[in-house]
């Protein structure tokens, strides 16, 4: 089962080619995640999906249905595009059943159920105008529930947020995927997706360079990248060619950086500790997914479509 | 496919407009003299006929148009209108219509004529204003002793511009 | 309500929220207050004062009758108010959701593109009904209540007893809802095209003031007669020995044109916008 299915989407804004053949599939009961940097055509495929912007070609199918098939397209579909945004002479409360009473139905009697869900009942009698951004987000994603949805959409729900609103965030984000969800996560933040999501599609300026589960990517991952500082960098740059597998070189900034997964990285240090080598720095510089990711998303041209699939 | 421009669908949208309307706006001349001459006389004649209630003192316990008045004076010597001091067929708005309109002295008991400056606008409404010396100041002492509006010092009047 | 009544009366829906979102709004409710509230001010500063404003139709009446009143206040209105009026809401009912970011908000609810068009269009035009409805009661009652009900002498010269004069200020008063409403239109759509509400509603208010100074120099006749500004005389036919529908009929097809062509331009704007922002 598919919760959307995007084949072969262009969309053009004048001459710029936001979308340039995309192709998407979210599975039914996961936390999928939509990664790529600012610019690379995210949240113009997330209009699609939300009907906001119409596509100039392909097919997009969501909960098995087209956009063009009329207004009942959003049914089951909830969620937010950028930052949720509200009528600040509202309150909370009053904003959500005013979105209750445009949906309809059972949303009305969902209010206090999804304030709670969300932990802002106590402010849920102020005005939106005074929120922070923080529990406009949460309000967002209260919003997003009242319409009891299979497929919630949400774009950088962690953004502007403060390290304690990220953690909780993430938190709830992890009860709605274990709660049988189906939820497309936008983000620009690989150790999010990869904390959240079991599957992820990347994209780069309008194009997807990858679609598939994390567990493929990883396959695909270059080990992760660290900083080194020691006590005499040029010998210990001569210690490491005796390694081949390990990929070592000056850093512009002073000291080495190094490539290796953990079983090599301890093999090296132990070589430079027999060798009489201190080391005074050694930090992780990117996970070995961040390492694809700008590999993916920064490299020019030829690895778009290279790593797709 | 693009957005239309915003200024593409008002121009549609003003085009349509006019076509649309264009049907309902043909004919002559709104301000004719012949449409002029007609309201204004029976409105000076109604008037002149306030204004003798509001001498009289009939006025406030008895309004002139609500029952017959036996004294009400029918006098139908037609108005003769010009514009611009031209007697022809003249039509257009304008601040310098002047008509002549005869109304009956008191002095005499003849009819004397009285020519009103008429300002004319285009949506077929006019104002007239008399000589003081022979209609009155703006202001006149009623027989209730109250100061009222005098309804011949100067008029308002509107005409259809668009039925006969 | 069952399924197919929720989905038949989705512009209801929408129309009700708007309804909310609208009364919500203190300058809202203040500008409906003004509407009732400043015809009073106007009867009291006639009753305090010696002289009139003759240069309007009624003018030199107001001291004689509280019927002149109300019909000099709609002649200012028309003049100047209600464009204006009617847009401060119809030229925002779009643009604010472009200003507050919420087109997004509520466009991914259950309501389409065509059923907020209309709920809000209705919201608008319920909202500018009720600044002549309120205006209107507030003119009369104030002139009744502060100036009297004395005879009002009509634009023949003939007076009227006090309760035909009642019915035809109202009447009267009635007869500005047609152009009303067609400015109503013009805001929408600037306001949905424009999306900005200054634009909104200075674009509407500033082309009905170019239509009521068109009103002032001698063009041709034709043009007048299209203006939405020139409907708002029609009542004048009411107030005459021989009252006369001419105006009144043609302005309420030049009032109907432009709702339709606005409102069917606004259609396809709304269709086929890609909301990119807000």
């Amino acid at each position: 089962m598919t919760a959307v299915e995007v084949e072969g989407l262009t969309k053009h804004f004048g001459d710029v080619r936001a979308l340039a053949g995309v192709d998407m599939r979210v599975p039914v009961g996961r936390v999928h995640g939509l990664l790529g940097p600012n610019g690379a055509g995210k949240t113009t495929l997330l209009r699609v999906l939300f009907g906001l912007i119409r596509p100039d070609g392909g097919t997009v199918r969501v909960l098995g249905r087209t956009p063009d098939k009329g207004d009942d397209f959003r049914e089951g579909v909830a969620g937010f595009v950028e930052s949720p945004s509200f009528y600040p002479y509202l309150s909370g409360r009053r904003n959500l059943e005013l979105l209750a009473k445009l949906d309809g139905g059972a949303a009305a009697a969902k209010v206090d159920e999804v304030i709670e869900h969300v932990g802002l009942a106590l402010r849920e009698k102020d005005k939106v105008g005074g929120y922070s951004l923080g529990m406009r987000q949460r309000l967002g994603i209260a919003a997003a529930l009242l319409r009891a949805p299979r497929l919630l959409v949400l774009d950088e729900p962690a953004n502007g947020l403060d390290p304690a609103g990220i953690r909780d965030m993430r938190a709830l984000l992890r009860g709605l995927g274990e709660s049988g969800f189906t939820v497309l996560l936008s983000s620009h933040n690989m150790d999010e997706v990869e904390s959240l999501c079991e599957s992820v599609t990347i994209m780069r300026t309008g194009q997807v360079v990858h679609d598939g589960s994390i567990e493929d990517l990883r396959a695909q991952a270059p080990a992760p990248a660290h900083c080194l500082r020691t006590a005499d960098d040029h010998q210990a740059l001569e210690l490491a060619r005796t390694q081949p597998t390990l990929s070592v070189a000056e850093s512009p900034d002073g000291g080495l950086s190094i490539r290796a997964d953990q079983e090599e990285l301890d093999a090296y240090t132990f070589t430079l500790f027999k060798a009489g080598i201190a080391i005074r720095e050694l930090r992780l510089l990117r996970t070995s997914l961040e390492s694809l990711f700008s590999m993916l998303t920064e490299a020019p041209d030829q690895s778009a479509g290279g790593a797709d699939r | 496919m693009t957005l239309p421009s915003p200024q593409r669908v008002f121009a549609v949208a003003a085009l349509a407009a006019v076509v649309l309307g264009g049907t309902a706006g043909c004919g002559g001349p709104d301000i004719t003299r012949a449409r002029l001459e007609a309201s204004i006389g029976s409105t000076f004649v109604n008037l002149y006929n306030v204004g003798q209630h509001v001498q009289s003192g009939t006025q406030d316990s008895q309004p002139a148009g609500a029952t017959g008045i036996s004294d009400s004076l029918t006098f139908d010597a037609a108005p003769h209108c010009t514009k611009g001091g031209k007697d022809v067929a003249v039509s257009g708005p304008g601040a310098d219509w002047a008509c002549l309109l005869f109304w009956p002295s008191p002095v005499t008991e003849t009819l004397v004529r009285v020519e009103y400056e008429v300002t004319v606008l285009p949506n077929g409404c006019y104002t007239a204003q008399g000589p003081s010396t022979l209609v009155g100041q703006q202001k006149v002492r009623g027989a209730d002793g109250r100061t009222h509006t005098n309804p011949l010092y100067e008029f308002d009047g509107c005409f259809d511009t668009i039925g006969s | 309500m069952t399924e197919t009544v929720r989905v038949r009366w989705g512009a209801g829906v929408v129309y009700r929220c708007e309804l909310v979102k609208l009364t919500a709004q203190w300058w809202v409710k203040a500008i409906l207050g003004a509407c009732f509230v400043a015809p009073f001010a106007f009867a009291l500063a006639i009753e305090m004062q010696d002289t009139e404003p003759t240069d309007t139709l009624f003018g030199r009446w107001v001291h004689d009758s509280g019927f002149a009143s109300p019909l000099v206040v709609l002649g200012f209105a028309t003049q100047w108010g209600f464009p204006l009026l009617a847009c401060l809401v119809a030229g925002d009912i779009f643009s604010s959701e472009d200003r507050y970011g919420t087109w997004k908000t509520i466009l991914t609810r259950s309501r389409g593109r065509t059923e907020i068009l209309i709920g809000k269009s209705l919201a608008a035009a319920s909202y500018s009904v009720a600044v002549v409805v309120l205006s209107a009661a507030g003119s009369l009652l104030s002139g009744v209540l502060l100036l009297g009900h004395q005879p009002l002498v009509n634009l023949s010269g003939t007076p009227l007893p006090a309760g035909r004069a009642a019915g035809l200020v109202a009447l009267s008063w009635a007869t500005a809802l047609p152009p009303v409403l067609g400015f109503t239109a013009l805001g929408l759509f600037f306001s949905l095209t424009t999306r900005n509400s200054v634009a909104g509603v200075l674009g509407s208010t500033v082309i009905g003031l170019l239509m009521e100074i068109y009103a002032f120099v001698n063009g041709p006749d034709v043009i007048r007669h299209l203006l939405l500004t020139t409907p708002f005389d029609s009542w004048h036919g009411f107030l005459v020995d021989k009252p006369f529908y001419g105006p009144l009929e043609e302005g309420l097809a030049v009032s109907a044109a432009y709702v339709v062509v606005l409102m069917a331009a606004a259609y396809v704007v709304i269709r086929r916008r890609d909301f990119t922002e807000g």
